[in-house]
């Protein structure tokens, strides 16, 4: 059957033309381009057979068949994300300290690619018994659902507690959690389910994984101890989902000893950082082992007093922050207030493999046109109170600049400096430019 | 697609200017082709406007912006949802979810293995499925309430003190004689419980007679008590439980005390109506009773390790059969809670 109702088509009576780079087919008896199923079909089933073969895969859009073209009509009802509507924002309810779920749900929530990848329904659940009880990622499918489906009632994540709770049993407990234990738990599980049946992939390392979350979450973080004798240099690369950095003041080089590696001389190491570049470079800082910390040298077969240093191999697509500001020593556990100032737009590039400092000190600064190492803020999770009790709020954005405070089921518009000037514990950062893997 | 002219221009310098822009012009005419094409198709399909907002939907999801009020321009005022607890299929408000399904998948503390199990066979058993919708009214808070108060912190930590030197010998015996520890009982989940089932129902206790004063009082303090003609079990749902009046409950405790006392009612904590305001003093219990038993579900809450899982959980089986030993029941009532207790602590294994 003709869609388009050109009745020459079929008899091949006319001539036709087909234009080359889009191959759409003109008709000359009609005087029209014309678009018939059927040929849409073979021309599908052949882009596909190319794209298996290597070359790069065109999107294509959703096209609704005959039955949804009929409910479209019939349903005139739209739910459009845009500037100004609310859809995409929805409160949750505290079901009992439940606060810190909240903000990483809201959080999780609008991460963008997250937000496109489930939008798509682009998930097809592994596990699917038990009508996809169990599975958490089809759970966090219907959360998005929720939320942009129009609805403006507070939400009642009951479900997804039940089935942390169930999943996780190191999180269940009517007790206040730490967000980042829920957000590691949480992303943890989500993989978890991800790859639940697919057989003999889910052995497979962390830095291979083709789950969504790994997509987006997963970082390379590269550790390279360098010997002081010999300078031999032993690489390891760990797969990271998150990049904890320590807020109190510099344990390694207290004045005392003062590393020869320094590379940044605007960051003593005796002092607390106060934003999150500096929280960052002295994350990325070599580190001198000292000397009760001695490593067998793979070059020269001596133990040896070492450095080391930590830097992004592999940067994530989104960034998650987690500025410790929970500390827990022998015998006393206090929260670490300090403000720490955190920019809306991150360049990571200095603290690449690629830009790292060299031996003599100096950044190798590979500062030019490119912002493909760029981020931007989206998220950030908050805790007020103390240790033992308080609240976790959580602004997010939406759309490209709109920020909103969630305060479990209270949604309200936000300013970005006031974004800007919260405390901050988790800050998620997505990066400003996707590349073709 | 994406057009970056400056990078073309670093990869090819020798190119004159014109050849730049006879590209350029190119790709731009196949990128408008392109765009044309979609809109005829979707013309020529039907399927152009289709996606278009509706006036009535955009006004609808408008952003309120005005103080005071949330984004959907509601006052910030919390609303009452119920939700279904997935576990135990009951009504109840979202906002004691969290308390309620630690209690119901039988983590955290006593009160939670009777409320498991009340839930699961008194509603469906003796009050059969239609009434499950019936109680999430005011009678289920009441349900609650008896439950809750069984075991008030505070009553607790006086009788732990009071009965320390004497209680523990007693019901080590009670214990032998129906032949159920904590590990027989483990192993005979499925008949066990069953001929306690009968004997007592989770509403009602027998082996009053054999109680002393103090544990009657105690008892009675907190339950209605009402001794039922039929049975010649004891009610254990609370003082407002609306299958007995004021007069029998008055009664029952001449009875079985002599006189009749009051129960009073500060002693009471309610767990189950704590609201947000008064976290800070059931945190200070919590820890309380994290730091009197050396097994507490916080010990296993950062091991992942299967084996020290299991191992916690059975302490803690244990540790909160303690705790129901210096409470004083008599040794029926006492073996059922035993039982429970191994039913729960299935359960939990089933969760793995």
């Amino acid at each position: 059957m003709t869609l388009s109702g050109c009745p020459h088509l079929k008899a091949l009576k006319s001539e036709k033309a087909v234009d080359m780079t889009y191959g759409m087919i003109n008709c000359f008896a009609c005087g029209d381009y014309v678009y018939d199923r059927e040929i849409d079909k073979i021309a599908r089933h052949l882009n596909a057979r190319s794209a298996s073969q290597g070359v790069l895969n065109q999107f294509v859009s959703w096209q609704p068949n005959h039955k949804e073209l009929d409910l479209l009509k019939k349903n005139t009802k739209r739910r459009r994300v845009e500037e100004c509507s609310t859809i995409g924002l929805r409160g949750l309810i505290n079901l009992g300290n439940t606060c810190f779920m909240n903000s990483i749900v809201q959080s999780l929530i609008h991460t963008p690619v997250l937000r496109e990848y489930f939008l798509a329904d682009k998930h097809v659940c592994q596990i699917a018994k038990d009508g996809n009880e169990q599975c958490l990622v089809c759970e966090l499918s219907r959360i998005f659902q929720e939320f942009y489906s129009g609805i403006s009632s507070t939400y009642i994540p009951f479900r997804l507690l039940h089935l942390v709770w169930t999943s996780a049993r190191h999180l269940a407990g009517y007790e206040q959690q730490d967000a980042h234990e829920f957000l590691i738990a949480a992303l943890d599980l989500l993989h978890r389910h991800c790859i639940a049946g697919s057989n003999g992939r889910s052995t497979s390392s962390p830095h291979n994984c083709h789950c969504i979350i790994d997509q987006i979450f997963t970082g390379g973080l590269q550790s390279d101890v360098t010997c002081q004798q010999c300078n031999n240099v032993s690489t390891t690369i760990d797969p990271i989902w998150d990049i904890s950095l320590d807020l109190g003041p510099g344990l390694y080089n207290n004045g005392s000893n003062p590393s020869p590696l320094t590379g940044y001389s605007n960051s003593p190491g005796n002092y607390d950082p106060t934003s999150l570049l500096d929280c960052l470079k002295r994350f990325t800082k070599p580190e001198h082992l000292g000397s009760s910390a001695k490593i067998k040298c793979s070059n020269c077969g001596n133990y040896q007093e070492s450095t080391k240093q930590l830097t992004m191999k592999k940067l994530p697509i989104v960034a998650c922050f987690h500025l410790k500001r929970f500390e827990h020593s022998t015998g006393y556990h206090k929260k670490i207030s300090t403000y720490v100032s955190f920019p809306e737009e991150l360049d990571m590039t200095p603290f690449m493999s690629s830009s790292k400092t060299n031996i003599n000190g100096s950044v190798h600064s590979t500062i030019g046109l490119s912002c493909k190492n760029k981020y931007s803020l989206f998220a950030v999770v908050n805790h007020s109170g103390t240790i033992e009790c308080g609240h976790y709020t959580c602004f997010i954005r939406q759309h490209k600049n709109q920020w909103f405070k969630c305060d479990d089921h209270l949604i309200t518009r936000a300013l970005p400096q006031e974004v800007l000037n919260s405390e901050g514990y988790l800050l998620f950062y997505h990066k400003q430019i996707l590349e073709y893997e | 697609m994406e057009i970056n002219p400056t990078e073309q221009s670093e990869d090819c310098s020798d190119a004159t200017e014109e050849d730049f822009a006879f590209v350029m012009n190119d790709i731009i005419d196949d990128i408008t082709l392109g765009l044309c094409f979609e809109i005829h198709r979707s013309s020529k399909l039907g399927t152009l406007f289709l996606s278009d907002t509706d006036p009535q939907s955009k006004v609808e999801h408008a952003i309120v912006d005005r103080p005071g009020v949330d984004v959907f321009g509601n006052l910030p005022a919390k609303k009452q949802l119920e939700c279904i607890c997935p576990n135990c299929q009951r009504n109840l408000a979202a906002s004691r979810f969290a308390p309620h399904l630690e209690k119901c998948m039988g983590m955290g503390r006593n009160s939670s293995r009777i409320a498991s199990r009340r839930s699961q066979k008194v509603l469906k058993d003796r009050l059969g499925p239609d009434s499950l919708k019936h109680d999430s009214g005011e009678s289920e808070d009441d349900y609650n309430d008896a439950d809750w108060s069984l075991y008030p912190d505070k009553k607790l930590k006086r009788l732990r003190k009071e009965k320390r030197s004497n209680s523990p010998r007693r019901h080590k015996n009670s214990r032998l004689k129906n032949g159920s520890s904590l590990t027989d009982s483990s192993l005979h989940i499925t008949d066990v419980p069953f001929k306690h089932e009968r004997a007592d129902t989770p509403d009602s206790i027998g082996g009053y007679e054999y109680m002393t004063l103090e544990e009657k009082k105690t008892l009675l303090m907190s339950t209605c008590g009402v001794i039922s003609g039929h049975t010649k079990k004891m009610c254990t749902r609370s003082h407002k439980c609306p299958q007995h009046t004021d007069e029998q409950r008055r009664q029952v405790r001449q009875f079985l005390l002599g006189t009749g006392i009051h129960g009073d009612d500060d002693d009471n904590v309610d767990i189950d109506t704590y609201v947000d305001g008064d976290s800070q003093s059931l945190r200070e219990s919590l820890q309380w009773e994290a730091a009197s038993y050396a097994s507490s579900p916080t010990d296993s809450t950062s091991t992942t390790n299967g084996n020290s899982h299991a191992s916690s959980r059975k302490r803690h089986g244990k540790s909160s059969k303690s705790k129901k030993r210096k409470n004083g029941k008599s040794h029926s009532f006492h073996t059922t809670v035993t039982n429970s207790n191994s039913n729960q602590l299935s359960n939990m294994y089933e969760f793995d």
